[in-house]
């Protein structure tokens, strides 16, 4: 190698490797901080304290929070790529990885351990508490974009493709252990079928459905609710009416990608929701003192507490059957999380007649923080480590 | 810590090149045995002292075995110490949750009742170093090494971190001349620059995106003929890349540091036989196989029928070297099948008298086959795979949906670049050698501006990428 490249090769290298470091440490002094990698000295080195190290590094570097936007800018204008959450389908739809990844991948049970919790198990686990205190429990898998519009994915896929066996699997399970459950999957596919088009159930950029989705998903949930014998005397009078709302909605796929480009050309999209509104025009209101109880997700959060707000699941759900209703949301936490925020809120479960439980169906696989057991009352001996359903491996303790 | 991180290429490679540079010679074996212990125990800072009672009882017991007038019976016994030492830290830590486990299998199909099994975790390349350090003591006794005086010397290596995780597996003489003496140029370092990039690169821009391909087939439940193959093939690519750009990066570190370390890959998918692939592919461990159990146990001088048994015997040792599991015992079975029938065939393939396009891809699909139960997690699974990649296991329906995220743009230009690269026979060391002549003119400088683009790329990918550490880590 000649001499000069081999010194230009070797000082470009050396450059690299050393301004970091050297970059990093001077912007965090001027800064008036102490440099991250001082953190190696702050602790002995065991496993933990350098792990935390590494991400403390990742998360602080100027050099990474550079690179990284020129990176997926590049990709994305080479090739289109928005990153791994996010597929890529026909005609400008785009969907969320794990949705269809929950599609693909085999049904939890019978797979070997089940280290993030057996979702049936604590299902009934949790209904049975519930029962304990005369609260009935009304499970919602909520289906994912792909489960409903699988032929936006592929077209090797109809309409009609049956893709989620998975979720079917699911209910008839629960079904067997004696938990009530709503079948939304169903319900769409049913207006698809009606529709002769995508039914504008789903956003297209977005992993959440529609106004009209949610609309839809809580007319077939206050069919349900209205045959429990505790309703006719729970619903009073007509207190709600409603009235259009729209929205411009830019697509979470798309945000989650954190693509610069990406978010530029991907338009918003509009989205005509149902507002509800109470008798004196006031936006719909969560009553804590309702007979119902509502544990959700982002399909729950979505309209609701979002813009145009009081038009997402709960609000219609509410004016469905002309009674409030007190919920807990979190996003993307409804298979624990939801369920230790209500834990730590039991007071909200006094009077209660019925919980329903809404949750995306890629949690039963994908859930934030797995299936864990949820003692609702632990100072009373309740069965709060739910026996596994017959076949599955015993749950750790929470 | 992994090669491919931020901790490594931006904190602990400049500190110790600037380390290594500022001592004089001879503190830096001293040197690099230090950082190469905070290097392997950065990942579980307590598998050093495993790292280092093997490195001593090693050093010991060749000092036993060469000290003046021992005799041959504590020669031998100081050999054997050192390999009950060293195939007992592998027995205990690699292979005796694998014993267990098939002991509670056992119990319960005979209704025996089941046992607790002991939790043991393996250290990382525990299976690398202490073939090393076994050719050390093996070597000294066959009288083909010459023992090492200082102890630092020894340790330095078996603790060197440029291969001390996932080879190349280097034999002691190869290295005891540059222990006592390497030299070091401007040249060596930017050919070691050179080779580390490429390989970084083949790594972070190659090997992981393909693995997500391959994992996203070998996780669907019925992917399909087409999507199966697929799949697979986006293993042989993440795995040769994966591992090729390791040793492409160790032996880069190598050169920074003043060390050559011998060549591991030599474009193994252009192989045109079995015989041919186990020549290119992960020399260092088939080398080291054939010098230290292939050869002892007879070789081919016993007749053919040993020569057919040794060759079964190694290749099932050498999958059992892999891994703890029955899919590598039945991939190392298969090899060693396949190697039989090649050796009875006079050490060619059935299919020689084909055009050679064809024999090397008669050579891959077999390869691909073997490629199954290699990354499958349990045999069941490894069946199921390879019945969908011969339409024996219907497809469902989403595996439309499989295909739709395989045959992604950005999967098909991955794919594509992988099989330009295997294609052509661009090999990261040939391309190094060629920007290593002295030529003059634009190009010399723009084959030479390749490797820094290609770093740069790799680096700014890899902060896109979450934590992924190399495959042959796991062995």
């Amino acid at each position: 190698m000649a001499r000069t490249r081999t010194i230009a090769l070797t000082a470009g290298f050396l450059g690299l490797i050393f301004a970091p470091p050297v970059g990093q440490a001077i912007v965090e002094l001027r800064e008036g901080e102490r440099p991250v990698i001082a953190e190696l000295f702050a602790g002995a080195p065991a496993e933990a304290h350098l792990r935390q190290l590494e991400k403390s590094l990742d998360e602080a570097s100027s050099l990474g929070s550079h690179l990284r936007p020129w990176y997926q800018v590049l990709k994305h204008r080479l090739t289109g790529d928005l990153g791994h959450k996010a597929l890529r389908g026909r005609e400008g739809w785009l969907f969320y990885q794990p949705d269809v990844k929950y599609l693909l991948e085999p049904y939890f049970r019978g797979q070997g351990p089940l280290p993030e919790g057996d979702p049936v198990a604590v299902i009934r686990d949790f209904k049975e508490q519930l029962a304990s205190r005369g609260i009935d429990l009304l499970v919602v898998p909520v289906p994912g974009k792909p489960s409903v519009l699988p032929d936006r994915v592929s077209a090797a896929l109809e309409r009609t493709s049956e893709v989620n066996g998975n979720t079917r699997r699911f209910l008839s399970e629960l079904r067997e252990a004696g938990v009530e459950t709503v079948d939304l999957q169903a319900a769409f596919r049913s207006r698809r079928e009606a529709a002769g088009d995508d039914g504008a159930l789903y956003l297209r950029t977005d992993t959440h459905w529609t106004g009209e989705g949610a609309v839809l998903a809580a007319r077939r949930l206050a069919e349900r609710v209205r045959r429990y014998s505790w309703y006719e005397g729970a619903a009073g009078e007509r207190r709600y009416r409603t009235r259009e709302a729209s929205v411009m909605r830019r697509g979470d796929i798309v945000t989650m990608s954190g693509v610069p480009s990406a978010i530029e050309t991907i338009p918003e999209e509009l989205v005509r929701c149902r507002q509800v509104v109470d008798a004196d025009g006031g936006l719909y209101r969560d009553l804590p003192e309702s007979p119902v109880l509502l544990l959700g997700d982002s399909f729950s959060r979505i309209y609701q507490s979002d813009e145009p707000r009081a038009a997402g699941l709960i609000a219609n759900l509410a004016y469905e059957l002309q009674l409030p209703l007190a919920s807990i949301v979190n996003d993307g936490g409804a298979s624990t999380l939801v369920r230790q925020q209500l834990a730590r809120r039991t007071q909200l479960l006094e009077g209660k007649r019925l919980v329903i439980w809404a949750f995306v169906e890629r949690d039963v696989r994908f859930g934030l923080q797995g299936w864990k057991p949820v003692a609702l009352w632990p100072e009373e001996p309740q069965p709060h480590d739910p026996t596994p359903a017959p076949g599955s491996p015993k749950l750790a303790s929470p | 810590m992994v090669f491919t991180s931020h901790i490594f290429l931006f904190y602990f490679l400049p500190a110790v090149i600037l380390g290594y540079y500022v001592l004089p010679q001879r503190w830096r074996n001293g040197f690099l045995t230090l950082v190469s212990y905070v290097f392997y125990g950065w990942w579980k800072p307590w598998f050093v002292t495993l790292m280092l009672a093997s490195t001593l009882i090693d050093y010991l017991a060749v000092r036993v075995m060469a000290a003046p007038g021992a005799s041959p019976r504590r020669r031998k016994l100081a050999l054997l110490a050192s390999l009950v030492s060293n195939l007992g830290l592998l027995g205990v830590f690699k292979y005796a949750m694998f014993a267990q486990g098939n002991a509670l299998a056992l119990s319960e199909a005979l209704g025996l009742g089941s046992f607790p099994v002991l939790e043991i975790t393996l250290p990382i390349g525990i299976s690398f170093y202490t073939f090393q350090t076994m050719s050390y003591s093996i070597d000294v006794y066959r009288g083909e090494a010459t023992p090492v005086r200082r102890f630092g010397d020894f340790a330095c290596f078996v603790a060197l971190f440029p291969q001390l995780v996932a080879g190349p597996i280097v034999r002691f003489q190869t290295l005891a001349n540059q222990l006592r003496e390497r030299a070091h140029s401007f040249e060596r370092f930017a050919s070691g620059v050179a080779l580390f990039s490429l390989g970084f690169g083949k790594k972070i821009l190659l090997a992981n995106p393909v693995g997500e391909l391959a994992d996203a087939a070998f996780a669907a439940d019925h992917p399909g003929a087409l999507a199966a193959w697929f799949g697979i093939v986006a293993y042989a690519f993440q795995i040769y890349f994966d591992f090729s750009g390791y040793s492409d990066m160790a032996i880069g570190l190598g050169r920074m540091f003043g060390f050559e370390f011998p060549k591991n890959f030599d474009s193994p998918y252009h192989s045109q036989s079995i015989t041919e692939f186990w020549r290119r592919w992960h020399i260092s461990l088939s080398t080291w196989l054939r010098d230290y159990l292939y050869l002892p146990l007879g070789g081919n001088r016993l007749g053919p029928r040993r020569t057919y048994v040794n060759l079964a015997l190694v290749m099932l040792l050498g999958g059992l070297w892999h891994g703890a599991h029955w899919q590598f015992v039945v991939w190392g079975a298969y090899h060693g099948l396949l190697l039989g029938a090649e050796r009875a065939l006079g050490k060619s393939s059935a299919y020689r008298g084909l055009p050679k396009p064809l024999r090397i891809a008669l050579t891959f699909v077999l390869v691909l086959i073997s490629w199954v139960p290699f990354r499958a997690n349990t045999l069941t699974e490894a069946g199921h795979y390879l019945g969908a990649m011969f339409g024996l296991r219907e497809a469902g329906a989403p595996a439309a949906l499989l295909m739709a995220q395989l045959l992604s743009a950005h999967s098909l230009l991955i794919m594509a670049i992988c099989t330009g690269v295997v294609a052509m026979r661009t090999q990261s060391w040939d391309f190094v050698e060629a920007i290593s002549r002295n030529e003059p003119g634009v190009r010399a400088w723009a084959r030479l501006a390749v490797a820094p683009a290609v770093l740069l790329t790799a680096v700014a990918a890899m902060f896109t990428q979450a934590f992924n550490p190399f495959l042959y880590f796991q062995f």
